[in-house]
Formats: structure tokens, sequence, C-alpha cells
């Protein structure tokens, strides 16, 4: 896995989100509640734009403007969607984390058998 | 439903304008949808501070590189600001030059400040020094006095008799006890005669305090002789006087009160002994024995009782103990201890006795001078939104070229930041002189306030208080400069104060009316307190009635109260200005009047001061 597929946990995690989210539904405040919700992560709306605009440099996501809304005064929501970039890191990361994790039975004292 | 506007103004500020706008709507949808139905309004709003703070925190540390650049699809407006002002030296060669072109401005806000910053550093270089610089002594905490309490007095501590100083001796809690019975002599033997204190110790006095002196040895268990032993230690200052700083001094004689006493030693410069009543310091200490038949009689009460608790012992086992003794002491000697006067046993800190009442005389004071502080926040921040709303022009100009909201908002922040620091300066120099002012006018009055100076932790004081009292000041201007609502409107054409601007200029002279009333009735109340003390009955006639003494023109008697004179010298008026005159020992209306010590204790240690050349009384009644 080249350095710039490398993924730090938020924003795996965020990735995620936003593909749970499906095209259509993923804005920063639905990320952050479905992180807050699913992945019982509690993370400020700061966090969640910091790594969503790093994402989006790195090519992994891209992000559009919706029509104007009158619940949000009249401003348009932005959306994010996943890139193929960020497929592959996320495909990457799984494949990574599964050969990790083959064989490995944690007994219920935390440590190991086999 | 709406959210925390302070709040939403506060990110407004702060944020990157790169997700400023967005994520701001979504605070403020997730607000509305879901937390305030789900939460309530309280801690919906709490939950919307939390999130500002910590958006806050987190966009400017661990995502700050990335927002603060350019959006490749925005690299319009911000991408010509991201060039134009790039660096914080930017910002503060920005912030010095508008300064520097409202001089007076300037000046006045930097002056007021100073006045704020400099009363209040100066007033806590004084509680620096009285309250919070442990005593030096060994392990202070461990220290207390011990010493009778009536019913009626609330703080004051009383002396005890000998023989309940020798009670105590066998008592638990306390591992080292030692008693000190301060007189006022004369002290003969170096090159002029002197009026000093001196204190009468028990041999173990130093040690208790864990105190020892600079030269030649402490006193040992049988110097005390039968009452008081013929040696004495001399302080850093007599020894100065006396002997010039010479260590041939111990061995030397001295006289106190026309007895030969040898000087065994010398106590460190800056020792003094804790929480002495009488103003003069101690210059010579003699050992005693408190037990002795001098001493003996249980109404006599002339001790300061010392004491070190025993490691892991607790004031109040020390209390419940010596309560305890007490009252054992009541029905013993129902005579000496009458049950209408509840008597019983203090056990104090040492600091606390020593500090006394004057701890909440200073804090009292220093909340005083913390509000005038926040009078001159205020002022200046009036005089900076002010001065915002005649710079909304140049605020337009230069949101137009490109700086941002967060910009601005900086831009403001540096401004408030280099008054506060220039005002903290000029405050530090109106502290050195004030602590000064201090010493001199508070040096009977406070104790320990000699050792007030301005010193590292007061200079911490003045930054922490200049650099709180810019974002004080700052915080409202800085929202304001940061508005977008106010580019708007000068845009537009330059129209005066929009509604809500005046709402915090409003808030903010309401304040500081209310801070200055508060003020102005407190120094209201002392003024009256101290006409009212004046206008006391003292139940004689003082009109054309003056005190006089006279004093050795050799001695030189520094602080306590006046020098006395013989009675011959009173009883024979030479001069025509009086009609008439009478002697006592004490001034009337002083606690010590009529005085009333045993004639054993008297005869030895109040003779009459031997007035050699002595000079007229003076005239100073006019009639």
């Amino acid at each position: 896995m080249s350095k710039g597929r490398y993924l730090g946990e938020l924003e795996q995690l965020v990735l995620l989100a936003v593909l749970r989210l499906g095209r259509g539904g993923a804005s920063g405040m639905t990320v952050r509640r479905e992180l807050e919700e699913r992945a019982r992560r509690s993370v400020t709306i700061g966090s969640v734009y910091g790594t969503l605009e790093r994402l989006e440099e790195k090519g992994m996501l891209g992000s559009w403007r919706g029509e104007p809304d009158p619940v949000r005064g009249g401003k348009a929501r932005r959306y994010f969607r996943v890139e193929p970039a960020g497929v592959a890191a996320l495909r990457d990361v799984r494949e990574q984390s599964e050969r990790m994790w083959e064989g490995i039975e944690l007994a219920a004292d935390g440590g190991e058998s086999s | 439903v709406r959210p925390p506007p302070v709040a939403r103004r506060l990110w407004k500020a702060l944020a990157p304008d790169r997700i400023a706008d967005d994520a701001l709507a979504d605070l403020d949808e997730e607000y509305r949808l879901y937390k305030h139905p789900e939460l309530g309004p309280l801690r919906a709003s709490l939950w919307y501070w939390l999130q500002v703070v910590g958006a806050l925190v987190a966009v400017h540390t661990k995502y700050r590189r990335t927002l603060r650049s350019p959006r490749s699809d925005l690299r319009g407006r911000e991408g010509r600001e991201w060039t134009m002002i790039t660096t914080l030296g930017q910002e503060l060669r920005t912030a010095v030059r508008t300064l520097r072109k409202a001089p007076s401005f300037t000046l006045f806000a930097v002056a007021t400040l100073a006045i704020g910053i400099g009363a209040t550093s100066a007033i806590f270089s004084v509680v620096d020094a009285v309250l919070l610089t442990p005593l030096p002594f060994e392990r202070p905490e461990e220290l207390v006095v011990v010493g009778g309490r009536r019913a009626d007095s609330r703080s004051e501590v009383s002396r005890v008799s000998g023989p309940a100083y020798a009670d105590f001796l066998g008592l638990e809690t306390l591992r080292e006890l030692g008693a000190a019975y301060v007189i006022d002599a004369n002290l003969t033997g170096g090159e002029r005669p002197e009026r000093v204190a001196v204190a009468l110790v028990t041999h173990d006095f130093f040690s208790v305090l864990g105190a020892a002196p600079a030269l030649g040895r402490p006193f040992e268990p049988a110097d005390a002789g039968v009452d008081i032993g013929y040696v004495a230690v001399l302080s850093h200052g007599a020894w100065q006087r006396m002997y010039g700083g010479d260590p041939a001094a111990v061995g030397a004689t001295v006289e106190i009160d026309e007895d030969p006493f040898t000087v065994v030693g010398v106590m460190p410069e800056g020792f003094t002994q804790p929480a002495q009543s009488a103003g003069a310091p101690i210059d010579a200490w003699v050992p005693f024995d408190p037990t002795s038949a001098t001493f003996g009689n249980r109404r006599y009460r002339p001790l300061d009782v010392y004491g070190r608790m025993r490691e892991g012992t607790s004031l109040q086992q020390a209390r419940s103990e010596f309560g305890a003794l007490a009252q054992g002491l009541r029905e013993l000697y129902p005579d000496v201890y009458p049950a209408q006067d509840e008597w019983n046993l203090a056990v104090l800190p040492l600091l606390e006795r020593v500090v006394g009442d004057v701890r909440t005389t200073l804090l009292v004071l220093f909340g005083a001078v913390a509000f005038v502080l926040m009078v001159a926040c205020t002022n200046v921040a009036n005089l900076l939104l002010t001065r915002g709303s005649a710079r909304a022009r140049e605020l337009a100009i230069r949101s137009a070229l490109g700086a941002g909201r967060l910009r601005l908002a900086e831009l403001a922040l540096m401004e408030s930041l280099l008054i506060g620091l220039a005002g903290g300066a000029l405050g530090l120099l109106l502290a050195v002189y004030g602590t000064d002012a201090l010493r001199s006018l508070a040096a009977t009055d406070f104790p320990r306030v000699q050792d007030a100076v301005v010193d590292g932790r007061v200079l911490l004081f003045t930054l922490v208080a200049s650099l709180g009292a810019s974002v004080v000041f700052g915080l409202a201007p800085m929202l304001r400069y940061s508005d977008p609502d106010l580019r708007a409107a000068t845009v537009e054409g330059g129209r005066g104060s929009s509604g809500s601007r005046s709402r915090v200029r409003d808030a903010l002279v309401v304040g500081q009316i209310a801070i200055s009333l508060v003020l102005v009735i407190s120094a209201g109340l002392v003024v009256k307190s101290f006409g009212r003390l004046l206008a006391v009955d003292p139940g004689f006639d003082t009109d054309s009635r003056c005190r006089c003494g006279c004093r050795d023109p050799t001695s030189r008697r520094r602080g306590g109260s006046s020098p006395r004179i013989s009675g011959s010298e009173c009883s024979t008026p030479r001069c025509s200005g009086w009609r008439a005159s009478r002697a006592s020992s004490g001034p009337p209306s002083s606690r010590t009047f009529p005085c009333a010590r045993p004639a054993a204790a008297r005869s030895r240690w109040r003779a009459p001061i031997p007035v050699s050349a002595a000079s007229p009384p003076s005239r100073r009644s006019g009639r």
C-alpha cells in the first residue's frame, strides 16, 4: 500500500460513513451523526470537516452543492461522495486488516488462543 | 428555535473561512432538528457550546494545515488573501501602524489600563507577601500559637499565664512548645543606648521555630537560671548597629535595663519573631523560665505560646486536646476563669495568627482593585468599539481586498494584545511605585508588608493580568470587526451603528456603571465608618488636651508607642503653656490602661527610663 493511500482511523470511519449514507445523504451533519450513532465516536463538527477536507484533497472524496435549502436559511447544502481512490484505499485497509486477523481468536480473558 | 448567538458569533469570527459557513449551517440544523427537541433548551445549548469550542480547538490544531490553505476550487478571493497576509509578523506590523496612526486613542487606552493593572499588581504584591508567602521557618504549616480566648472575642487570642504554660507541657499533640514575653527595655553597651523590644523566651524557643543563631550558639536549658538567665542573643539589626557586624560581639557584655548580659549569639538577617504585637521588631532575646515562681500567678498572663504539632496530627486533634484541658482548668480554678467569661484555649495556625484580620481587609482591597481593572477594561472595549465604527470603511476595504473574517479577528486581537501589553508595562512601573507607597503607608497596620516587592511572581501576575485584560476588552471588538453584517452595512454607504452593535455598547456602559456604583458605594461606606470611628465618644473631654512625652536624645527608639517620661519630670511642669498635667503608664482608652501588673514584675522590668538629658515637654497644646 503506497503512502498516498494511507488512511488514518478517523479518515477510515468518515469514508465508511459517507459510503453508508449513500449518494444523496452525506453532508457534514449526517456524517457526524452517523459516527456518533453507529461508531459511538463523539466528534466535533470541526474534526469532521477537517477530515472531509483532507480526504477531498487526497482525491478520495468529492463534493458538490445541492439546491438552496430553506431549512439552512436558503444556503445550499454541500454533499460528499466517495471517489474511486477512496474505495481503493478502503479495500486496501480491509484486506490488510483481514490478513492480520486470519487465524486469530480472542479468548474471553483478553488473551490469545488458536 | 435559535442556537446560542454568542457561540455562533465566536465560531464565525474564529473558524477558517473555508468551512465556517457550511459547518455552522450543519451545527444549526442539527441543533434545531435533533438536539433541541431531544435534550431540551439548556442541554442543547451546552452541546452547541461544547461543539463550537471543541471544533475551534480541532480546526486550529490538528487540521490547521488542511483548512488554512485555500480550497482548489475556490482559489479566488481567499487565494489573494493567502498571499497578501501570510504571517503573524505582518499582522503585528499592521497593528503597530494602526495604533501609531491614532496616538491619542492609543495613549488614552494604554493609560487607562496602566492604572487598572498597576493598582491590581501593587495590591497583589502585598497580598503575595502577606498572605501567600509561607512563613520563613522550617515546615511552617506545623507551627501553631496557643492562647486564651473569651467567648466575646471572636478571633483574637490572648496571652496565658506561666502555670497554664506548665500545664501545656504534658500534652500529646504538640511536639515542641516555647513561650515568649515581650518587654520594652533600655539596651546599653554599644556606641549609644537604645530603647528596644526585648523578648524573654524559653531556652528551646528558637528550635520550636526551626531557627538558629547565625553566629554563636542558641540557648541551653541551663541558661535560664532560677527565673531569667544573664545571657542574650542579639538580632542581626542590633548587632550591626551596636557592633558594626563585628564577630567579636559574641562574648561581649550588653546591659539590658542596667543588668549585664553576655552575648552568646546573633540571629540571621531577616529573622523576626512571629505574631509579635508591638510595632518594633525584637532586638534581643533573653532566656527565662516561665514556670518559675516569678510567673506563678495564674491571673498574670504575659506569655505568647508557640508550638509545633506532632507529625500526622491535625489541628482538630490539638484543639480538642486543649479544649479538654481548658475545661479542666475552669473547673479547678473557678475564681481565675469565671464561668461567665467562658474562657477557653485556642490553637491557631501561626500564619493565621500573624495575618489575623488583615486577610479579609486585603482580599476586599484586592477585589476592589480588580473591579477597577474591570472598569478600565470595559472603558477600553468601548473605545475600541467606537473606533470600530469609525474604521468601518477601512475594514470594508481590507475585506474587499480579500481579508477573511478570521484575518480581521486576528488583527483586532493583535491590536488588543499590543494595547494590553503596553498597559501592563506601564502598569508595572506604577506597581513598583505603588508597592513602595503601600509599604510605608501600611507599615504599622499589616504584618509582613515590608517584604512586599515587585518580584518575579508579581511580574508573572502582571503579565497574566495584561493578557487576560486584553482578551476581556478585545473580545467584543474582535467579534464586531469580523462580523459580515458590518461589512455589508459599510459597503452600502457607511451607515452608522446598527441595532445589535449599540446593544453591545449599551451592555458595556451598563456594566461599567454598575461596577463603578458598587465601588463608589463601598468607598462611601468606608469613609462613613471612618467618620463614625472619629466621632466615637472616648468618655472624656479631648478638647485642648494633648499627650506628650520626651525622649532621651541619645537613644534611638523606633516604632511602638511614644516614649514615656519619669514621674519627677511630670509632677513639676515648668512650661507656662500648661494648665495642668497628669501622668499615666499608658494612654487613656488603650488596652494597657490602667496597667495591672504584679509588683514583682514591675519593679524589675518597668523601671522608668533614665532621662539624662531630657528635653522639656512639647507645647503643642497651645493653651
